[in-house]
């Protein structure tokens, strides 16, 4: 990448303008993003790497700030354009709608142009004021409802804590696959006190916490849905694999409806751990 | 994105010899083939002496093949087993398998890592039996995929596994073996 970045003429790109580092236009998820900043005014040169093109790569180190999601996997590039063009880099998330404004908020403080600001303003106004009334119906749906997540990085994990915790869902289990020691600090610090953490674990001890934890919907990759369903527990996968975007304000709406669809599923009654409970109607739901 | 944005084709019937389906496609990975044929015997379970993103691959691919949960173990590597070789490694994944998952088998398939530091599998094998005095069958299959694909993965497995288990029981019976190459459950009629 750093080969291409700096080859080409940057003459023609704005001030307020960023690369997106890290968003891998998953479901479209980039052109999502894209348009939210291009409403804001600020221009997105190149986005590394999803639906790119090698020009706006070239043109890439004309951007005034990088914002990295993918934490993981672009944060060596981000730190070497810093040293190579200082161009400041921010972390962000546009998982969940907390962390799709703080994002867009947090780029237009680096643009420095209070007409940036007010259009990001208005934008997670209009946005949020629009999928709050949907996703206020699946929190009551989803009310007691307990979450294990189990994904790839933990910055994903972060973030999905958040979502989950606006649905009103409790994660009672979550872990990375490449979690650091600092990273899993921060899990802890965002998590609740009894929420078990489990790194880089195997589909044993996966299944074996997940019944212990009594999940009501599991969230993780293509390898733990049919262990989820074995269980008799609700699925909802976050990976490459998606054809349904989750990025931003309508991505958080429809991970709320996959999870309350899944969650409240009628089929988990008729699983032998859930109709013993299910016969007792004045019983405890556990 | 709205819908109305996305172009709608009715679909099309296609006639041509040449399908446009990929049948089989992948079939340059060795020890996913040792892997299939472990997954057919019950009690059974593939271990990958070398790196994890192998057995993580070989998992994805044949959960997402049989939409069930697949279990295959791996001996981890890192930096230190690639230069010093996986004896340890494949040693506490052996004990990690055998106490978390109690197999009848246990099938041990080499990685192209593995296989190109040239790490000796059988010898590790014996020294792991010495050590722990365990009598559960080891397989070893040495399947590098620089020298063969995933339906020829299965056989360097059945050819040890047949040499490590059967053992001379005097008058042939008259029956086959049937030593499939790589098909899918839907290609075998179920038991009557």
């Amino acid at each position: 990448m750093l080969t291409l970045i700096g080859t080409g003429d940057t003459t023609a790109v704005t001030p307020q303008s960023i690369n997106l580092l890290g968003d891998f236009n998953v479901a479209g998820e980039s052109w999502i993003i894209r348009k939210y900043f291009e409403e804001m005014g600020v221009e997105v040169v190149s986005v590394l790497t999803g639906d790119g093109r090698v020009d706006e790569i070239r043109r890439a180190h004309g951007a005034r700030l990088n914002v990295v999601q993918c934490a993981g996997s672009m944060t060596p590039l981000a730190k070497a354009m810093q040293e190579r063009y200082g161009i400041p880099f921010i972390r962000v998330s546009f998982f969940g709608i907390e962390d799709t404004a703080d994002a867009l908020y947090r780029t237009a403080e680096h643009m420095n142009s209070p007409e940036i600001m007010e259009g990001a303003r208005a934008l997670v106004s209009r946005e949020i004021s629009r999928v709050l009334p949907e996703l206020r119906v699946c929190k009551q749906d989803l009310a007691g409802k307990r979450a294990g997540l189990y994904v790839g990085g933990a910055f994903k994990a972060f973030s999905l804590v958040r979502a989950l915790r606006q649905l009103g869902v409790s994660v009672v289990l979550a872990g990375t696959q490449t979690g650091s020691k600092e990273e899993y600090e921060e899990l802890q610090a965002v998590c609740d006190e009894h929420t078990v953490i489990v790194d880089d674990t195997n589909p044993l001890e996966l299944a074996s916490f997940l019944v212990e934890q009594d999940v009501d919907v599991f969230i993780g990759g293509v390898k733990e849905r049919p262990i989820a369903y074995k269980l008799g527990i609700g699925f909802c996968d976050h990976n490459h694999e998606r054809k349904i975007a989750l990025a931003g304000f309508d991505g958080a709406l429809a991970f709320a409806r996959e999870v309350r669809a899944t969650a409240t599923s009628p089929i988990w009654n008729l699983m032998p751990r859930r109709m013993r409970t299910a016969a007792m109607p004045m019983g405890d739901k556990r | 994105m709205s819908c109305a944005a996305v172009k709608t084709t009715a679909p099309s019937v296609h006639s041509s010899a040449k399908p446009d389906a990929t049948v089989n496609p992948c079939t340059l990975c060795a020890p996913l083939g040792a892997a299939l044929a472990t997954a057919g015997v019950r009690g059974a379970i593939p271990l990958l002496h070398g790196a994890q993103g192998c057995a993580t691959y070989i998992r994805r691919y044949l959960i997402s093949h049989f939409r069930e949960p697949m279990d295959v173990a791996s001996s981890s590597f890192g930096e230190a087993q690639t230069v010093f070789g996986g004896e340890d490694n494949l040693g506490r994944a052996l004990d990690n398998v055998l106490k978390q998952y109690r197999p009848e088998l246990v099938t041990v398939a080499t990685t192209c890592l593995a296989e190109t530091i040239g790490d000796d599998v059988p010898l590790l094998l014996t020294r792991y039996r010495t050590r722990t005095g365990s009598a559960l069958p080891l397989v070893h299959a040495a399947t590098p995929s620089y020298k063969d694909g995933t339906s020829r993965g299965s056989i360097p497995w059945c050819t040890p596994w047949s040499k490590s288990l059967a053992c001379d029981q005097g008058t042939p019976l008259r029956a086959v073996n049937l030593l499939p190459p790589l098909v899918s459950p839907a290609d075998l009629p179920p038991p009557p």
